[in-house]
């Protein structure tokens, strides 16, 4: 019987190559890996129930409420994250979503965090509200809610002197709790803003 | 001349007093602070360690847990100091120096850990897989020419039975 060897060769070719990618896979595994191209840092707040929905608005004083803070690292190393407490009412200086700046005003509270690469965190936030209404005397209308304190994670932090005008707009005693994300800078030993916030308007109701 | 020496005296006396009241706290809000100081830059030396390790390919999640609890210590400390519980702030700032008592230990370890693991690694993924490749493919040769040599041996024998 006549062998036939080119279908032999063929055959060996195909079965040869294919036995050495196969073998070889592992180290072409590290070379294929497609680099990370976007690094990002995510960051949500959740409401009561774990789910982005029933978020505190209409509040009362000395009531608890409860929500939720996360961070994801997309970094491509772990980071160090500092979240900013911070407290304000209509008046005053909120973060800029278009020029990418802090508010001005001094942080309540941080939350420092490290996350690893990939990795996620998150932390309960509870908090209640002091305040008190002033009347104004003449029209005995509510003019002015003052806030004395805020109970932030069973800290309670002082605000003295701190108050919120009626908006005739919006119609509301409204104050804003918002969080800052900010990162460590090893070049520069320090934290800076990593241009993310989120917050959570409340209007103090009776 | 002893009338206008009296102000004086009272004066300095008072002054010794306040110093003597005050200088305890003075001591504990000096102590605070250099006791959260301290524990600020313990834990920036954690975070560089942690980075090391993960960097050489260590799983840190089990380290990261610690160093947020120290973390959320030296918070509780800075808050405690701003408003002026010093000796409160003093204890936050230690206990959070004393989570991270073992940290960098443990980061090294897993560090030096993960780099073992890498270099076993590289040795069977990449060194052993290339000699596997070219093993491969120097047997398919040899098949190859043995297949061949047995062609021709048969190629001879059929033309050698043909001639007879």
């Amino acid at each position: 019987m006549k062998v036939n060897l080119k279908e032999y060769k063929v055959l060996l070719l195909v079965v040869t190559a294919i036995m050495a990618l196969l073998v070889a896979s592992p180290a072409l595994q590290r070379l294929l890996v497609y680099p990370q191209t976007e690094f990002f840092t995510e960051m949500w707040l959740l409401g009561p129930e774990h789910k982005a929905e029933n978020f505190p608005s209409n509040i009362t004083s000395n009531s608890n409420y409860k929500v939720f803070i996360g961070l994801g690292n997309q970094l491509g190393s772990c980071a160090y994250y500092s979240i900013q407490v911070k407290f304000r009412n209509q008046n005053q200086p909120a973060a800029d979503s278009f020029d990418r700046t802090a508010s001005s005003l001094p942080p309540l509270y941080s939350i420092t965090s490290l996350v690893a690469d990939k990795g996620t965190w998150e932390s309960p936030l509870s908090f209640s509200l002091d305040y008190t209404y002033s009347e104004d005397p003449v029209n005995a209308t509510l003019s002015k809610v003052n806030v004395n304190s805020i109970i932030f994670n069973g800290d309670t932090l002082d605000l003295e002197g701190f108050s919120a005008t009626w908006d005739p707009e919006r119609r509301g005693f409204f104050v804003y709790l918002f969080f800052e994300l900010w990162i460590y800078n090893d070049v520069a030993s320090g934290f800076q803003y990593h241009e993310r916030y989120t917050s959570l308007r409340f209007n103090m109701t009776v | 001349m002893p009338r206008s020496k009296t102000p004086i005296t009272l004066s300095i006396i008072l002054m010794l007093f306040v110093t003597v009241l005050a200088s305890p706290v003075w001591a504990e809000q000096s102590s605070a602070g250099t006791a959260i100081s301290s524990a600020q830059n313990t834990i920036l030396n954690c975070y560089n360690a942690a980075k090391e390790a993960e960097a050489a390919g260590a799983n840190i999640t089990a380290i990261v847990a610690t160093l947020n609890e120290a973390g959320t210590l030296l918070s509780q400390a800075e808050l405690a100091y701003a408003a002026n519980d010093f000796d409160a702030a003093f204890n936050l700032a230690v206990q959070s120096q004393n989570a991270l008592s073992d940290f960098i230990g443990e980061a090294n370890t897993l560090k030096e850990n993960a780099l073992q693991q890498q270099n076993q690694d590289f040795l069977i993924n990449v060194v052993g897989s290339i000699i596997g490749t070219f093993a491969v493919i120097v047997v398919g040769g040899l098949v190859w020419l043995l297949l061949r040599k047995k062609y021709e041996t048969t190629e001879v024998d059929e033309s050698e039975s043909e001639g007879v």
